[in-house]
């Protein structure tokens, strides 16, 4: 497999593994850690949105690795997969923003 | 940072973030219908960088937005408020959906022809949802912003 | 007319002038009584306090209940009623057990005194049931914790105030705090466990603290005891693909790729980097985590090297078992370094 194609597959897997991430954080901090009411909210002092992308941004990392293994051994999987991969994702945000914002 | 930077700032991202969108569809629009191009590959490169620097732009606005805004909006508009969570998350989503957009088509264009299909097809899915997110997200800024601006 | 009146006003004016006093006399009388009652509430108040200083708690409580009786709306009422309502809580055994507790109590050379307090603890064997009990077993057994540095003969008189039924359930909670906490530092967690099960409604915190804390450690010996029959596996595997591929240097070649290395620092080393930029966590437990996911993938490659075998089963068999080693490593860098991240998961 040339380098571009891994490159271009592993941004792709880092992508959709980045927006799962994202989406499983703030149903879960929702569900689990919900913050004050922010109409009474005055300050906090670090953005919850910040850490979240930056945790999403790692978990991108990691798909991007996964992505890399898999198009190694299997390109044709890997590339097979992805479209199911990032329809998952975004329809995985979605639902999150409309449900759970 | 003061109300004059914080305004002049908001005033660039918005309309960066309109020029992105529009970015957005054109490459989209140009994948939909010629596939992995070179065109194609050039516009959705430009409108990945385009969504970026308005994702920056707005990454500078979080803490006046955070410290200044949200609580009054919360107060005044509370759907509003909601609104403009949800403006976040659908940013986010889109400036990564341009970046795996761009390399699933970066990847068509560079790999094997048996794969080249699905990755194109991937490639689609991505750029045509950031699209669509950006330019949601665009209006839910512009929603938000004629109630509740710096 | 003056005239006629002359002796007349002269008897009303003697008559008004009596009233007057008179008025004058019942409106000063209650306040010189009320001023001398509560100057003799004052003495028998004084007089109790006294006495219960000395330890004489029979006077004590006769004369508080005296002050009470002579001046009840006198401000240091409510003080003499707490009092009372103690000394009558405190009352077994005729004030004697309270008198002997409280001469060690009050001293504080002799609560920090071997003999005194194994004097103590050999008489409160002879206490009536009730409080004084309770709390003697208790000083007793505080004494020989933190006083005296004998935790073990700590042990026995918390578990007599656990027991003891007659004891009032504050103290008897309280005992039952001190006896886990006391198991605990002895590190017999299992002890400590046990006695929270035989009480179970007595501090339900208490208990559900230590079974935690009891599930913890024998998940920390769970994974320690996998880790080491995984090293034991990839020292045995390594040696068999010495063997096969001629040497340790081709299986260091064969086993220590880039990518696996680069994804165990990156796993390891950006969550490190993530935290810290946070500002408030702790990024030792992701650089272990690093570390012993690379460690785990060493030895998960030499094994499928030595195995030689490519079968399904066998690879899921490997896989699993090397999964569960990044999860061992995994809990014991978060255990080792700060457990509370742990407490989330019941653990």
């Amino acid at each position: 497999m040339r380098r571009a194609e891994a490159a271009g597959i592993c941004a792709a897997f880092a992508a959709a593994a980045a927006l799962v991430a994202y989406a499983i954080q703030r149903v879960v901090e929702r569900r689990y850690f919900p913050e004050p009411n922010p109409a009474l909210l005055i300050w906090t002092d670090s953005s919850a949105f910040f850490w979240r992308a930056g945790v999403s941004l790692y978990a991108a990392g990691l798909g991007a690795f996964g992505g890399l293994v898999l198009a190694r051994r299997s390109p044709r999987s890997a590339a097979r997969g992805l479209p199911w991969l990032i329809a998952g994702a975004t329809a995985a945000i979605l639902a999150q923003a409309a449900l759970s914002p | 940072m003061s109300l004059e930077a914080l305004q002049r700032i908001a005033l660039l991202h918005g309309i960066t973030a309109w020029i992105a969108v529009a970015a957005l569809i054109l490459a989209a629009a140009a994948l939909l219908r010629r596939g992995a191009s070179p065109p194609a590959l050039r516009l959705a490169a430009v409108a990945a960088a385009l969504i970026a620097i308005a994702g920056a732009q707005g990454a500078l606005l979080e803490e006046g937005y955070r410290s200044r805004l949200r609580q009054k909006l919360f107060l005044q508009a509370p759907d509003l408020g909601w609104l403009f969570e949800r403006k976040l998350h659908l940013a986010f989503a889109a400036i990564v959906l341009a970046s795996g957009g761009l390399g699933a088509l970066w990847a068509a264009r560079s790999g094997d022809p048996a794969s080249r299909d699905d990755l194109a097809r991937a490639a689609k899915i991505a750029a045509t949802a950031s699209a669509a997110l950006a330019l949601a997200a665009a209006v839910a800024s512009v929603i938000v912003a004629r109630h509740t601006r710096f | 007319m003056a005239r006629g009146l002359g002796p007349q006003a002269g008897k009303l004016r003697r008559a008004m002038i009596l009233a007057t006093a008179m008025s004058a006399l019942s409106l000063a009388g209650p306040a010189w009584a009320d001023a001398d009652t509560r100057a003799q509430a004052r003495a028998r108040f004084d007089a109790a306090e006294q006495a219960a200083a000395e330890r004489r708690f029979p006077e004590a409580l006769a004369a508080y209940r005296a002050a009470i009786t002579i001046d009840p709306s006198a401000p240091f009422s409510r003080v003499a009623r707490a009092k009372i309502d103690d000394l009558e809580a405190h009352a077994e055994g005729g004030f004697a057990p309270l008198a002997r507790l409280e001469e060690v109590r009050r001293d504080p050379r002799k609560t920090g005194d071997r003999a005194a307090i194994e004097a103590l603890e050999r008489d409160l064997q002879g206490f009536p049931p009730g409080r004084v009990r309770a709390e003697a077993e208790l000083t007793v057994a505080e004494a020989w914790w933190h006083r005296l540095g004998d935790p073990k003969r700590a042990i026995a008189p918390l578990e007599a105030v656990v027991a003891d039924t007659s004891a009032d359930r504050l103290t008897r909670a309280l005992g039952l705090t001190e006896l886990t906490t006391v198991e605990r530092d002895l590190g017999d967690l299992d002890a400590a466990c046990a006695v929270a099960d035989r009480f179970p409604d007595l501090a339900p915190g208490v208990r559900a603290e230590v079974l935690r804390l009891r599930r913890r450690s024998r998940a920390s010996t769970a994974a320690l005891a996998w880790l080491a029959a995984l090293l034991a596996v990839g020292a045995i595997s390594l040696a068999r693909a010495a063997r096969k591929l001629g040497g340790v240097d081709e299986v260091q070649r064969a086993v220590l790729q880039p990518l696996p290395i680069g994804f165990s620092l990156y796993l390891g080393g950006a969550a490190a980097v993530l935290v810290r930029l946070r500002g408030d966590g702790d990024p030792r437990p992701f650089v272990w985590l690093g570390l012993g996911v690379l460690g785990v993938f060493a030895v998960a490659r030499t094994w499928s090297i030595a195995s030689g075998t490519a079968r399904a089963p066998a690879r899921a068999g490997r896989a699993l078992a090397c999964a569960a080693g990044v999860i061992a490593a995994a809990f014991l860098a978060v255990e080792r370094i700060d457990p509370s991240y742990l407490e989330g998961l019941g653990l």
